[in-house]
């Protein structure tokens, strides 16, 4: 607001020196695992998990729990950056690449939708989760994701301000059509898999 | 117009401090006269931004407490954390005079308006009785008679926060009860609950099943958890129960 403006009083307390390089500005460093979510945190059996990749694809592929598992893994280290304000340094993810998954179907589109089992979708170009930068992710820190952070499978796009990816989603669909109308980025023609619920609360943090 | 809505509600704006209001111990509440107020709805959020000197910033979400027919005054009540960098300065340096910036309100999924009727279940742990009172001050300011039940969840007595003001609010209202629980000291004669909130409780307290209760759940996030499971589990529809989580997992 007004280029002055300062808050009598107000010294801060400065983030130590270590790590105040990696702190974009106005975040905090948080210690804890903040939860992000609207509503009960959905509790899926693994044997009714599954995730699929449709939409404008030649053909959808979809992957039970077990075969998800059977897929090469990659180990990820991440600071990540929460729109709430939190950060986490050097948060260490099991799981499965986006490039090795969108690799196993053809398309010509430029955008992925991920939709959460709690009925929240993100919409990202898919420059922004190929080539190393996504992953669905199903281990924190060496132990199972916890259903309150995701679990069993989550999004993790750590270049994103993490309330944007979806936590428990169950299917990613993609797209070349972009509502251009109301000039937004979502994709127009995507019909797949919802759930339960989850997160809608992240929708609003997205819109800020 | 809606462009010109959402900027109007991104945008920092200048509030002056017109009241300050100790609630507890580590709870205060702080008035603020906010001109270019565009107005909220109860179980909003805003966002503070504090800024030093040297231009450092902190930046933290805190809860409206006052409820919409109040704008532009709007007011927050917040509890000190003691390793707070934020909440230490609003609770114990702010003073009346000072200019506090901030910019909201934000969220339009935790939110009630009398127009989407009830019956009502609130569900405070702590601190979470904030955006849940913007409700019950909504519902008391347009004379609501939707069935409301509150149940809270407090330390000790010593911790309720809007005591005397909850009670005021019960006596004016037959349609609205609050029951609450003291989970670790309990004052001679307590008629209350006892112990941390589970199934037994939320059985005992929530609406029935079939009346299709509306719920908001606001508190830490183990409080939250436990609440919004016991009630999926007496058979409550998920889609009718909203939750406000603030702490990291495993915070008593």
């Amino acid at each position: 607001m007004s280029e002055d403006f300062f808050s009598r009083g107000f010294r801060g307390r400065r983030q130590k020196s270590e790590f105040s390089g990696r702190l974009p500005p106005g975040q905090y460093l948080e210690r804890g695992f903040p939860v992000l979510s609207a509503g009960p945190t959905p509790h899926t059996p693994l044997a009714n998990w599954d995730f699929s990749i449709v939409g404008e694809v030649d053909q959808p592929k979809r992957w039970s729990w077990d075969e998800f598992h059977a897929l090469p893994r990659e180990t990820i280290t991440k600071d990540i950056h929460c729109v709430t304000k939190w950060s986490k340094l050097d948060t260490h993810w099991e799981g499965v690449s986006l490039d090795t998954l969108l690799a196993q179907v053809t398309s010509a589109a430029s955008y992925v939708i991920a939709f959460s089992n709690g009925g929240y979708t993100t919409n990202l170009p898919l420059e922004e989760v190929t080539g190393g930068k996504a992953w669905v992710v199903d281990t924190y820190e060496g132990q199972p994701l916890e259903p309150q952070h995701g679990g069993p499978a989550r999004l993790l796009v750590p270049t994103f301000t993490s309330g944007r990816a979806p936590s428990g989603f169950e299917a990613c669909a993609w797209s070349t059509r972009t509502n251009r109308a109301s000039g937004s980025r979502w994709a127009t023609t995507i019909t797949v898999t919802h759930g339960k619920k989850n997160a809608i609360g992240a929708t609003e943090l997205a819109d800020r | 117009m809606e462009r010109r809505t959402l900027l109007g509600r991104l945008s920092w704006q200048i509030g002056e401090v017109v009241a300050t209001r100790p609630e507890t111990v580590r709870a205060k509440s702080i008035t603020l006269d906010l001109p270019g107020w565009m107005g909220h709805r109860a179980g909003q959020h805003v966002d503070v931004r504090l800024t030093a000197e040297d231009g450092y910033q902190a930046e933290r979400s805190y809860s409206i407490a006052s409820p919409p027919e109040e704008a532009p005054c709007v007011t927050l009540t917040v509890e000190r954390l003691d390793d707070g960098e934020v909440s230490p300065y609003l609770t114990e340096e702010l003073r009346i005079g000072d200019k506090l910036e901030l910019r909201g309100p934000i969220g339009g999924y935790f939110v009630w308006e009398a127009s989407m009727g009830g019956p009502l279940l609130l569900v405070a742990g702590g601190s979470g009785i904030v955006p849940l009172m913007a409700m019950l001050r909504h519902r008391a300011a347009v004379g609501s008679t939707v069935s409301t039940r509150l149940l809270y969840s407090s330390r000790s007595l010593e911790d309720v926060i809007y005591r005397d003001e909850l009670d005021q609010l019960m006596k004016s209202s037959t349609m609205l009860e609050v029951v609450q629980t003291l989970t670790r000291a309990q004052p001679p004669g307590w008629m209350g609950y006892s112990r941390r909130i589970d199934t037994q409780m939320l059985r005992e307290v929530a609406w029935p099943v079939d009346q299709r209760p509306l719920t908001f759940i606001c508190g830490p996030t183990p409080f939250v958890e436990t609440g919004a499971a016991s009630l999926v589990e007496l058979g409550h529809e998920p889609g009718r129960i909203k939750t406000e989580r603030f702490g990291p997992t495993g915070e008593a």
